[in-house]
């Protein structure tokens, strides 16, 4: 039973990280219909930024929020550069989907290339100091992941329900001609929302480097099969519904490990994707919106 | 250098048999498959495996090396490759059950996704089947004693080429219109009476097939297999094989495998290795193939050899084709 509480703690912290990775992944998808195989980028790319601050005598903390502005701007970048010239090339949702594969694997080669393979930590002072809170025992730094990721979902919420431009985001995502219709610049709009998903992403991976205390360029692949399945399980571009799908795929993950075997523990994680596709294919919460034309 | 002849020849008869399945599926039929690398190994584990228990020398046996569970079956030659791919398409026909229903297509394409990753890390770990993350090695290649063989060559090129007579056989036949139109107009097949899953599921056991296959015409010669033989990034290889060559064309497919296959991934073992950065070639080689597909699907879609646009159909004969049969019936004569 202590171990199941200790799990409970565990998963709660995972919990943390893995919602933020998977809000960026379902923003992403939500204002733009592509399924992102580069999203675990993102994780990657806000490690190595943070990293590569440090490498300049930049402290963590202030080092962590310009790598996250930094990721969110080369999110606006992938956008603006990449998928927005192809979708108004005509290229159909297929072949993005092979450019965004093609994108993780271009951007963690560069990674290599400037960083060199070898993996990497980012630490604090006493992060790895355990803390008893009741039956839970979490370290200094799983403390903070889960502090930074609810302040991160309470800031994303803010932003998307009580500003003039998280309404406009939330009316691109329902019906994108309605919007511009109605006198919203769709590309803007398009930027920002990435620019936010590149973000989140980035603190997700910053947060995950710091509490599992080790990176390398492949950091955020290995993700994937954590936070796609939460976003799925929630309903693709359902924010609230991802967090609750992370929850679910932590405890999943965890349970899982405890039962089987850690190594196997993605295999609950991708269990959970395959059985809400099978079953539910528009996810648990909602709808999709009308089904994309398939070419 | 004829050491390096003989390889190149048959890492390319391996490659191009491993894009034409692809091609059926991605190019022609328009189905996404981000797991297709895994029917490639199943192959390659299953043809290794056969000839290791065949043929199981003393010296594998010293390694330690398990597989299928102590299981010793051997299969003489040409039998392990053919029951590489009988059970990679039997895998292929299990999966494609779930996979190949008629769900969003994107959803379906990350289900493969998913699909590869558990595969992965179940063959990584459960060391008793296929020897985990170590793999299969000292697999004995036929026909040969040690050296790559001219005789080993030769069943490659006809394999092959029997490959390259189905793939010209199903894109020419009327269930390559099928599956053209499956992948152009699914609504419209769907509205036809045929089944769109069946068309499906079709081409995804027989494209799959071929990958195993491929998998196990490549594990016979290389004498080895490890899961970082075919890691997920490795599937790009193939993709853009067959975007660079053309997708939905044979030609393009057979022409992007020696460009891409052979001459960059081959072609970069030529360069001067630089010991003080071993890893900078082949990471930069990713990004160069990473670039070439994303240029690719942006100014040339169609790849260097397009494909070869419908031809227009004469004759009015019951079973022929769709379009003939309804301008048939509607009295239409093109």
């Amino acid at each position: 039973m202590n171990l199941f509480i200790a799990a409970l703690g565990f998963s709660l912290a995972s919990a943390a990280v893995i919602g933020l990775a998977a809000v960026s992944f379902t923003l992403q998808f939500a204002v733009s219909d592509i399924i992102n195989l580069a999203a675990g980028e993102f994780l990657t790319l806000g490690a190595y930024l943070t990293y590569a601050a440090r490498l300049i005598h930049i402290p963590l903390w202030p080092g962590a929020l310009l790598a996250i502005l930094v990721a969110g701007v080369l999110g606006v970048a992938v956008n603006h550069f990449c998928f927005r010239p192809l979708a108004r090339r005509g290229v159909g949702p297929f072949s993005l989907m092979v450019v965004t594969f093609a994108l993780s694997i271009i951007i963690q080669n560069m990674l290599v290339v400037i960083f060199g393979p070898s993996s990497f930590t980012l630490q604090f002072g006493g992060s790895t100091r355990a803390i008893a809170l009741g039956a839970f025992v979490l370290t200094t730094a799983q403390l903070i992941t889960i502090a930074v990721a609810v302040f991160a979902f309470a800031a994303t919420w803010i932003v998307l329900h009580r500003t003039t431009f998280g309404i406009s985001v939330r009316a691109v995502v329902n019906s994108p001609s309605l919007a511009r219709a109605s006198g919203i610049h769709l590309e803007r709009i398009s930027d920002g929302a990435w620019f936010l998903a590149a973000a989140l992403g980035a603190v997700a991976g910053i947060a995950l480097t710091v509490s599992t205390s080790s990176a390398d360029s492949q950091l955020g692949y290995n993700y994937l099969l954590y936070f796609m399945p939460a976003a799925f399980f929630g309903g693709m571009g359902k924010i609230t519904g991802a967090v609750i799908g992370a929850a679910l795929v932590a405890f999943a993950t965890t349970v899982g490990s405890l039962a089987i075997g850690s190594q196997y523990e993605n295999v609950f994680a991708l269990g959970i994707l395959v059985v809400v596709i099978l079953i539910k294919p528009d996810g648990l919460m909602g709808t999709i919106r009308a089904p994309q034309v398939e070419h | 250098m004829e050491y390096y002849i003989i390889t190149l020849a048959i890492i390319f008869c391996s490659d191009a048999v491993f894009a034409l399945g692809l091609n059926l599926q991605y190019g022609l039929c328009g189905i996404m498959n981000f797991g297709y690398i895994f029917f490639y190994a199943l192959g390659a584990y299953v043809a290794g495996a056969a000839a290791l228990g065949s043929q199981h020398t003393a010296l594998a046996h010293s390694t330690g090396e398990q597989f299928l569970f102590g299981l010793n079956v051997g299969l003489p030659y040409p039998v392990n490759v053919l029951a590489a791919a009988v059970i990679g398409s039997a895998a292929a026909s299990l999966v494609g059950l779930t996979l190949m229903r008629s769900l969003r297509a994107d959803f379906a394409a990350l289900m493969s996704v998913a699909l590869f990753l558990v595969a992965y890390g179940v063959i990584g770990n459960l060391t008793p089947l296929f020897n985990g993350y170590l793999g299969l090695s000292l697999i004995p290649t036929p026909l040969s004693s040690g050296e790559p063989s001219w005789g080993y060559l030769a069943c490659c090129v006809i394999i092959l080429i029997l490959v390259v007579v189905i793939a010209v056989g199903i894109t020419t036949s009327p269930m390559g219109r099928r599956m053209r139109a499956v992948r152009d107009r699914p609504d419209v097949v769907q509205s036809l009476g045929k089944s769109v899953f069946r068309t499906r599921w079709t081409v995804f056991v027989v494209g799959n097939g071929m990958a195993a296959l491929a998998g196990a015409m490549a594990v016979l010669f290389l004498t080895g297999f490890s899961p970082s033989a075919w890691a997920f990034a490795e599937t790009l290889n193939v993709y853009t094989a067959v975007i660079v060559g053309g997708s939905g064309s044979n030609l393009g497919t057979l022409l992007g495998t020696l460009l891409v296959g052979v001459g960059v991934v081959q072609g970069v073992l030529f360069l001067p290795p630089d010991n003080s950065v071993p890893y900078l070639i082949p990471s930069l080689q990713w990004v160069v193939l990473g670039l070439v597909t994303i240029a690719f699907i942006a100014f040339r879609p169609k790849g260097l050899v397009p494909e070869r646009p419908p031809r227009r159909v004469m004759v009015d004969r019951p079973g022929r084709s769709i379009v003939a049969r309804i301008q048939g019936k509607l009295g239409a004569r093109p």
